[in-house]
C-alpha cells in the first residue's frame, strides 16, 4: 500500500511543519510580520523569531473574552487588545537579543519572548 | 549597659550593616529622544525626569539604606512604565504613543504625578497650574495625533 503510506507520511510532515510555520514570521510588503495569539492563559507561540536590525510588525490577536495589555518593557511597547481584536504593533530595528512581552493586566499569564537574530 | 542603650546600639549597628547592601546608582542610556514645546519640555524635565528618565540626579540620601532601597525600587518601576529617554521608541508605534500620552494626561490631571513624596522633598516636583495645563494640552494633542496616525 505505497499510496496510503505516502498519505500518512505527508500527514505526519504537515502536522510537524504546522506549528513551525505558525511561529515563523512572514515578510509582507517589505516588513517582517510576526503573529502571536492570546488564548486565555498564554501567548502562542511563546517565542517569536524576527530578523535583527530590521523593522518588523507584531500582529497580536486576543482570542479571549477579556481585554489584555500587550506590554514589552524591553521594547517599550504598550497596547490594549480588546476581546476578539487583532492589532498591529510596529517595532523599530532592534539589536540582536531576547526581549520579553507580557499581559500587563494579568501577571499570572506566562511571558512570551521575541528573539531578534 | 541598660536596655535602652543596648537598643540604640543594636539599631545603629543594623543601619551600619545594611549599608553593605548598596544599590547601584546609574543612568543607563545617553541623553536624547524627548522633544516637546519649550514650556512642556522644561516642566517635564524638572518634574518628571528624576524618575522617568535615565537622567536622574541621585540625591545624597539615595546612597543610604534603607532609603536607597525605596528610591531605587520607585525609580526602577517608574522607568519601566514611562521612560522619557525612550520617547522616540514610543512614537515609532502610534498605538503605544497614544497610550503614553493618555497616561501622562490622566496622571497629571488627577494630581497623582508627580507623587506627594517627591513634591515634599524637591521644589522641582511642584508643578504650577500653568505648567500642569501646558502638559495636559500637549498630551491631549499628542494622543489625538497618535490615534489619527494609528487609524491610517
Amino acid at each position: 500500500m505505497p499510496c496510503r503510506k505516502n498519505v500518512i507520511l505527508m500527514f505526519l510532515a504537515a502536522a510537524a511543519a504546522g506549528p513551525l510555520a505558525f511561529s515563523q514570521p512572514v515578510r509582507a510588503g517589505g516588513a517582517t510580520v510576526a503573529a502571536v495569539r492570546f488564548n486565555g492563559d498564554r501567548f502562542e507561540p511563546a517565542k517569536l523569531t524576527v530578523p535583527a536590525n530590521q523593522p518588523f510588525k507584531v500582529e497580536v490577536t486576543n482570542a479571549d473574552n477579556k481585554a489584555i495589555e500587550f506590554e514589552s518593557f524591553d521594547l517599550h511597547r504598550e497596547r490594549v487588545v480588546r476581546p476578539g481584536e487583532t492589532i498591529t504593533v510596529y517595532m523599530a530595528p532592534t539589536a540582536p537579543g531576547h526581549y520579553t512581552f507580557c499581559d500587563d493586566f494579568d501577571h499570572s499569564v506566562t511571558e512570551g519572548a521575541i528573539e531578534a537574530r | 549597659m541598660n536596655r535602652r542603650t543596648r537598643g540604640w546600639l543594636v539599631g545603629f549597628a543594623t543601619v551600619v550593616a545594611i549599608q553593605a547592601l548598596r544599590m547601584p546608582v546609574r543612568n543607563e542610556r545617553a541623553p536624547g529622544g524627548f522633544a516637546a514645546p519649550t514650556t512642556v519640555q522644561s516642566a517635564v524635565r524638572a518634574a518628571c525626569f528624576q524618575c522617568h528618565s535615565e537622567h536622574a540626579r541621585w540625591p545624597w540620601y539615595a546612597q543610604i539604606a534603607p532609603v536607597s532601597w525605596f528610591i531605587h525600587a520607585q525609580v526602577g518601576e517608574a522607568r519601566k512604565r514611562l521612560n522619557f529617554t525612550a520617547w522616540k521608541d514610543y512614537l515609532y508605534d502610534p498605538g503605544t504613543a497614544a497610550r503614553k500620552f493618555g497616561a501622562i494626561d490622566q496622571m497629571v490631571r488627577s494630581g497623582a504625578m508627580p507623587p506627594w513624596y517627591f513634591r515634599a522633598l524637591s521644589a522641582r516636583g511642584r508643578l504650577t497650574p500653568a505648567q500642569r495645563a501646558a502638559i495636559e494640552s500637549w498630551a491631549i494633542e499628542g494622543r489625538a495625533d497618535a490615534l489619527k496616525a494609528e487609524s491610517h
